[in-house]
């Protein structure tokens, strides 16, 4: 992880808005590794969403600097930097004018790809984010609001950026469709190795999808860290209410299988249930419960069997949890 | 019946005089109509995009939008004198409030998260305006241009007051003589160019929506 270059870095980053009286985002200092998927969780008015604006220039820091891949944000022109940052937000903000083909070709055009590049990249972006391709000729109104976001993430896409800045994509699309969107977007991100920034106000998808975990509030970064360690760990009182509001198993579903400690496979276990290690310690749970299992075999995204889950594996997280401070 | 053949017998004996009448009509309704939209479809535009600028031309315009056109051409008598040039001034300045309210409004009324987006992926200011804002605005700014048009065409037969000539020449002419065919071949024609010009642009807007909408 050491060797790993850093892809965004922000150096004591403030944002005023003209006529507030508080800083929206205070003194803030981050570097996000290449490759990484990071959720920004806070409430509301938090200045998630400031911090995340500010990398693509939609909002421009009061004080401090922000480099993207080692340059500072400002030496490079502002359009320049967009077409190289995929954007996605809740609205979607699809063209409704346009076509789907031609939303999604939107940068390519502006970057001046040939158009037998752009058709290709086309077709490989609908099957990527699993759309027909009669899709390609329909306009947004006509498709729904999981399909219109998944266009939107296509747009994103286009032209290959190698850091994507997402404001809360799924905040308007029901709980299945979100679900479905969520494992699509892992895949799609463990694929490609782009660097998100992903921003959201639901504790459960910001532990889901991030490699790491920001937790903003009041302007401030309280904690940055990976999931696991936010709730096993939680550095002061906010971040511990936080991920404990609920009662204590709510947060196994915070959990993923993958950052939990696995038991080491066990012979002669090739009839038990299996799980794979993007779901949660409570749905682990749960499947044991419904199964009656000891354990169950975790697959990785390959299917690979890596380790089995049983309920000594999931005790431990059921143990009150302290401040580190 | 009578009335109508008295003035078709008037037009055709007349011809000359009325082609150059509806000559006159249409370059005085036309010129107006394409200086005023020159003027106000980019000065909407940028009302829309300045706060401190819009408020006072907005405010402007819509008082303007209150005096009549034939007070406005009664004003502009003593300063400009008489004929077609403060004809054309009076029907510009008449043509100006539909345009710029519908072309500002046209531009607020796109949907700031597909602004965002156009920034978002990187487009100029340029690229905006021309793939994404006008567009979306087209339809909208149309429909200003055509009820500016059609209070144009309406309006110029007032131009006949002033000596600035047109179709409304017949009806001043008709109700001075008392003679109501004569009257006629004026306002049937203002009506039948008012209508052509209502689903001309009405076509275009529609046109415009079209493409938008697709």
């Amino acid at each position: 992880m050491a060797d790993k270059k850093i892809a965004i870095a922000f150096d004591r980053v403030s944002k005023t808005f003209p006529g507030a009286g508080k800083p929206s985002v205070r003194e803030t200092s981050l570097e996000i590794e290449e490759g990484t998927f990071v959720t920004i969780l806070g409430a509301s008015g938090c200045g998630k969403t400031t911090l995340l604006k500010m990398i693509n220039r939609i909002h421009e820091p009061t004080s401090g600097m922000i480099y993207i891949n080692g340059k500072p944000f400002n030496e490079i022109p502002a359009t320049q930097l967009r077409r190289n940052i995929g954007y996605v937000i809740q609205q979607t903000g699809l063209f409704p004018h346009m076509t789907i083909e031609k939303n999604i070709a939107t940068v390519p055009k502006i970057l001046g790809w040939d158009s037998a590049a752009i058709d290709a990249r086309i077709d490989e972006l609908l099957e990527m984010v699993h759309l027909p391709r009669d899709f390609r000729k329909r306009y947004p109104r006509q498709l729904s609001g999981g399909q219109q976001q998944r266009v939107g993430l296509a747009r994103a896409l286009a032209a290959k950026p190698s850091i994507m800045l997402m404001d809360e994509p799924f905040g308007a699309i029901d709980a299945i469709t979100r679900s479905a969107l969520q494992n699509e977007l892992l895949q799609i991100q463990r694929s490609l190795a782009t660097t998100i920034l992903f921003v959201t106000h639901d504790i459960e998808e910001a532990m889901k999808l991030g490699d790491k975990v920001i937790i903003m509030n009041e302007g401030e970064i309280q904690q940055f860290d990976e999931p696991l360690e936010i709730i096993m760990r939680p550095k002061n009182e906010f971040v511990r209410r936080l991920t404990q509001s609920t009662e204590g198993l709510q947060r196994l579903s915070y959990i993923k299988i993958s950052q939990a400690a696995l038991a080491e496979r066990q012979e002669g276990s090739s009839e038990r249930p299996t799980i794979g290690q993007d779901e949660s310690v409570m749905d682990a749970l749960q499947s044991l419960l419904l199964t009656g299992a000891k354990q169950l075999a975790v697959r990785d995204a390959n299917g690979t069997i890596v380790g089995a889950l049983g309920l000594d594996q999931i005790r431990p997280y059921l143990l009150p949890v302290r401040n580190e401070a | 019946m009578h009335l109508l053949a008295e003035a078709y017998a008037y037009a055709q004996e007349n011809s000359e005089k009325v082609l150059e009448a509806l000559r006159v009509h249409l370059t005085l309704s036309v010129t107006a109509l394409l200086i005023a939209s020159l003027v106000c479809i980019p000065l909407g535009y940028l009302c829309s995009r300045n706060e401190k600028l819009s408020p006072f031309i907005m405010n402007t315009f819509n008082t303007l939008r209150v005096i009549p056109s034939l007070a406005v051409l009664i004003v502009l008598l003593p300063i400009m004198g008489t004929g077609i040039a403060p004809a054309m001034v009076a029907l510009t300045v008449l043509a100006c409030p539909p345009i710029l309210i519908n072309t500002f409004s046209a531009f607020r009324s796109i949907d700031a998260s597909i602004i965002e987006a156009a920034r978002g992926v990187g487009m100029s200011a340029g690229q905006m305006l021309r793939s994404i804002e006008l567009p979306l605005a087209a339809p909208l700014i149309m429909t200003g241009v055509k009820t500016a048009g059609v209070e144009v065409v309406a309006s110029a037969t007032l131009a006949a007051f002033i000596g600035g000539g047109g179709l409304g020449t017949f009806i001043i002419n008709g109700l001075s003589m008392y003679d109501f065919s004569i009257m006629l071949v004026g306002a049937i024609q203002v009506a039948v160019i008012a209508l052509v010009f209502e689903v001309f642009f009405s076509g275009l807007g529609k046109m415009a929506a079209r493409l938008r909408d697709r």
